[in-house]
């Protein structure tokens, strides 16, 4: 077991890599009622194509498969793990990104009960034929949701426009067409060979005695048996900045127009340091360019083109990359223009000393004040492990960053790798 | 946790200090009635207030200056409780004992709130034309895109609906048609109104001592003596000699059922306890109810939840289904309210409902906003949050309890949002 300490923030995190793989956090809490733990896959909806464990040729998997697996696991021949958790007054949850899976509980009673029952749950798969069925409604049902939510779309129609091949441009849930071809086969067959301890991160966070909390996660696993694993080959995508489409427009019920506009990254090769300081002068930048203390901000409000929908977002991951800009508005064409204009011209872009240290300030903050929440603590850090990098030395990161690590990322700011999406109110 | 509450400079302090966090939070609420006549200026003028001040021109001023307290938030909202209508001016800030460089932030964030609520920007005494234009638009704008939302458009539908002939119809941030109607100088007066009448309750926690938060209290924020509000559930009811239909086309892919209940029980009747836990047996939680007959075993949708109003008396059951599965999703609702009004009370179901409700009321106390509101929506009733307390009383429910605030339950109006039927 290795102890870090994170002096200047006041955090502790222990970690071990167990016998089998798996890798283990514990980032105690004094004070804390809550304990929550995150048990998380690196394995997500753009995970369709791949080498099934102990096989040689590579596979192609139904859409959303990996969201469906989600569902599915909660249930065990002994009974449905929701209902566990809630004898031991725990809240379960979990959800499919496109690059993990995370199964989670919350509780304030009962920790080592509910403790084990996630690493079983998770590790005890139970798919008939039967079971599954019963699943497709509901998901229809989730999907359905999905279809109504502007929001929802608006994001996905833009990252559809930004991408040719790579599988992000799927909805993580599939598609009513693509549920109906899972099977209880399938299923099995993505389970052995991305449930494997050594693909995953187990991270607790909570008041908890370190040296019992991993006896217990060391005795449970040692119980268990699973095969040597050998590294995964999935086939990534990798594309250029190029966007696949530079417009499209749908119509829904809505009661005003909604547009997007996104900047694809190129190539997306980036892993661990290289990334982190990669993302940060991002961030910093997607900050300076459209925060609510912008001059573009304070421009567009003034000229009436954003309200109070306007939002931008900022995802650099392995393999794929996007900067999203939206809000609704009532002049679509003149926004995107504008938004465009603002994306081109960053290249050339020039920040002073004095800006530069108020936004680090402003996200040092932002870094401190989520350590508030363990939900954000396991979530962000995994997300960081899974890339290589780790959460609290990102923290020490920006601060460090200088002005010409910002110029080095500008050429992020390209015109081919812009797009948009418009939603329309549907003429009834 | 140590909880201190005393009165002073016209308005209520409720301190809660603990250094379990990383933050220091706090919130500054005004409550009054609900009024038709100015509910949408009241909503308004928390917006113009954090749009301009004297020292700070514009919004991106004000936003500057809290980048520059360390990513500081300013966050407002409007909400209404049972009669009243709550304007709250929230701040979470690092606390600066975290920063090497930093002593002062705490008290740069109160001198900022003051400069908000006292200060705005003004123009020949009232506010300026610029700013209430600007958030007017903007305000019009959220009332507009609540139609996007199909989930929470049809809630809103049936509140409409259930409560057509009272006060409780409107939402805490008023009505479109009011917008046209304010003028600077009328925002001005209900800002005035606000400052002198309404009851203030400011509630702090985090690792902060009581002499320095009295002290911050005496430099920025000072308001004239009042009479407190001490009232707030909404009595106001009808009689139901049929259940109300409304059906409602719109070109959705997913149909969304609302069914609005009268509880006839309030969060001031002796059963309030009883009705918490029923609902949580009913809908709230993955083991409830209905999550168990019509998601689980009827597979007829993704999510579906009951909620209670305390304040008000009614539960409000929601669901997303496919358009066909009408009439049998509304009976299987039903057939689980039903089962609680016979006292087919499984044990385990009571159990393990108030097991999770104590679960969610220890959270609470992980998070700074959760402490905040969950005091504060106790203060309204003039009693504390005492999770040990409360807890005993969710532990003391009984069966025979549960069956009878059931019995009161009483299905009050249905509002269905489909795709129209084709007709061929």
């Amino acid at each position: 077991m290795e102890k870090i300490v994170y002096d200047n923030l006041k955090e502790e995190l222990y970690y071990e890599q167990l016998d089998n793989g798996l890798n283990v956090y514990i980032l105690p809490k004094r004070g804390f009622n809550k304990y929550y733990a995150t048990f998380t896959t690196k394995y997500g909806s753009i995970d369709n194509k791949f080498i099934p464990i102990g096989k040689k040729e590579l596979i192609t998997v139904p859409d959303g498969i990996a969201h469906f697996l989600e569902h599915k696991m909660f249930e065990s021949e002994k009974g449905d793990a929701f209902d566990k958790f809630t004898e031991f007054a725990a809240k379960s949850n979990a959800y499919t990104s496109f690059n993990r899976t995370a199964y989670l509980f919350s509780c304030t009673s009962f920790f080592e009960e509910n403790l084990n029952l996630l690493l079983d749950f998770v590790q005890e798969p139970y798919f008939t034929e039967d079971n599954v069925e019963k699943e497709k409604n509901i998901i229809a049902q989730e999907i359905s949701m999905y279809d109504d939510n502007p929001e929802w779309r608006l994001y996905f129609g833009t990252i559809q426009n930004m991408f040719k091949d790579n599988v992000v441009k799927v909805d993580i849930a599939g598609t009513e067409e693509s549920i109906y071809k899972i099977t209880k086969d399938l299923l099995y067959e993505c389970y052995n060979t991305f449930y494997h301890p050594a693909n995953m991160v187990l991270f607790v966070v909570g008041d908890v005695d370190i040296e019992k909390t991993f006896d217990l996660i060391r005795n449970n696993q040692s119980k268990k048996e699973f095969d040597s694993f050998t590294k995964l080959e999935k086939n990534y995508v990798f594309e250029s900045n190029k966007v696949a489409k530079k417009a499209e427009t749908l119509e829904m019920d809505v009661a005003t127009p909604k547009i997007a506009v996104g900047i694809k990254n190129n190539e997306s090769r980036l892993l661990g340091n290289e990334l982190m300081k990669y993302e940060i002068a991002l961030d910093i930048i997607f900050d300076y360019l459209f925060s609510n203390s912008s001059e573009s901000y304070q421009e567009l409000l003034d000229e009436e083109l954003i309200n109070n929908t306007f939002s931008y977002e900022l995802s650099i991951e392995y393999s794929y990359g996007f900067g999203i800009i939206s809000s609704d508005t009532e002049k679509p064409e003149e926004l995107i223009k504008r938004l465009k204009e603002i994306l081109i011209s960053a290249r050339n872009l020039k920040i002073s000393e004095e800006d530069f240290t108020t936004i680090k300030n402003k996200i040092l903050g932002d870094s401190i004040k989520s350590l508030n929440s363990p939900e954000a603590i396991a979530n962000s850090f995994t997300r960081y492990k899974f890339c290589e990098m780790d959460m609290f030395e990102a923290i020490k990161a920006y601060e460090n960053l200088t002005l010409e690590d910002l110029e080095a990322v500008l050429p992020f700011f390209d015109e081919k790798a812009l797009t948009s999406m418009t939603i329309l109110p549907k003429n009834n | 946790m140590e909880r201190s509450n005393y009165k002073t400079n016209g308005l209520n302090v409720t301190l809660i200090k603990t250094d379990k966090f990383k933050t220091v939070d706090l919130v500054l609420n005004f409550r009054n009635y609900l009024r038709k006549e100015t509910v949408t200026s009241k909503a308004l003028v928390p917006y113009v207030l954090k749009s301009a001040t004297e020292k700070y021109g514009n919004k991106r001023e004000i936003n500057r200056k809290l980048e520059k307290l360390y990513g500081a938030n300013l966050g407002i909202s409007i909400n209404k409780q049972g009669i009243l209508q709550v304007i709250s001016f929230r701040i979470s800030i690092v606390n600066d004992i975290y920063l090497s460089n930093e002593s002062s932030l705490i008290d740069d964030a109160f001198a900022f709130l003051h400069e908000i609520i006292f200060n705005p920007k003004l123009e020949n005494g009232v506010f300026t034309e610029k700013v209430v234009l600007e958030e007017k638009r903007l305000l019009k704008d959220q009332f507009i895109s609540l139609y996007n939302d199909k989930i929470r458009y049809a809630y809103n539908k049936l509140i409409e609906e259930m409560c057509k002939d009272e006060i409780y119809r409107f939402r805490a941030l008023g009505q479109m048609e009011d917008l046209d109607n304010i003028t600077n100088e009328s925002l001005f007066n209900v800002y005035k109104d606000l400052l002198k009448n309404d009851t203030v309750d400011l509630l702090v926690t985090g690792d902060i001592d009581e002499n320095r938060i009295k002290k911050l209290i005496e430099n920025n924020l000072k308001f004239e003596d009042r009479t407190d509000i001490n009232e707030v559930v909404d009595k106001e009811s009808k009689e139901i000699s049929k259940v109300k239909k409304t059906f409602e086309y719109q070109d959705v892919s997913q149909a969304k059922i609302n069914i609005g209940f009268r509880t006839n029980t309030t969060g001031l009747d002796k059963d309030y306890y009883p009705l918490l836990l029923m609902n949580a047996m009913l809908g709230v939680y993955p083991h409830s109810l209905l999550f168990q007959n019509v998601r689980e075993k009827a597979s007829l949708c993704y999510y579906i939840a009951s909620n209670i109003d305390k304040a008000k008396g009614i539960m409000v059951i929601y669901a997303g289904i496919n358009k066909d599965d009408y009439d049998k999703a509304h009976d299987l609702i039903l057939e689980q309210i039903r089962k609680l009004q016979v006292g087919e009370i499984d044990e385990k179901l009571l159990l393990n409902s108030s097991k999770a409700l104590v679960n969610d009321l220890l959270e609470i106390g992980d998070n700074p906003i959760g402490i905040l509101a969950s005091n504060y929506s106790h203060l309204l009733y003039q009693e504390e949050f005492d999770i040990d307390l409360i807890t005993k009383k969710i532990n003391e429910v009984t069966k025979e309890e549960i069956q009878n605030v059931a019995k009161k339950i009483k299905e009050d109006t249905i509002f269905f949002l489909a795709k129209e039927e084709v007709k061929e």
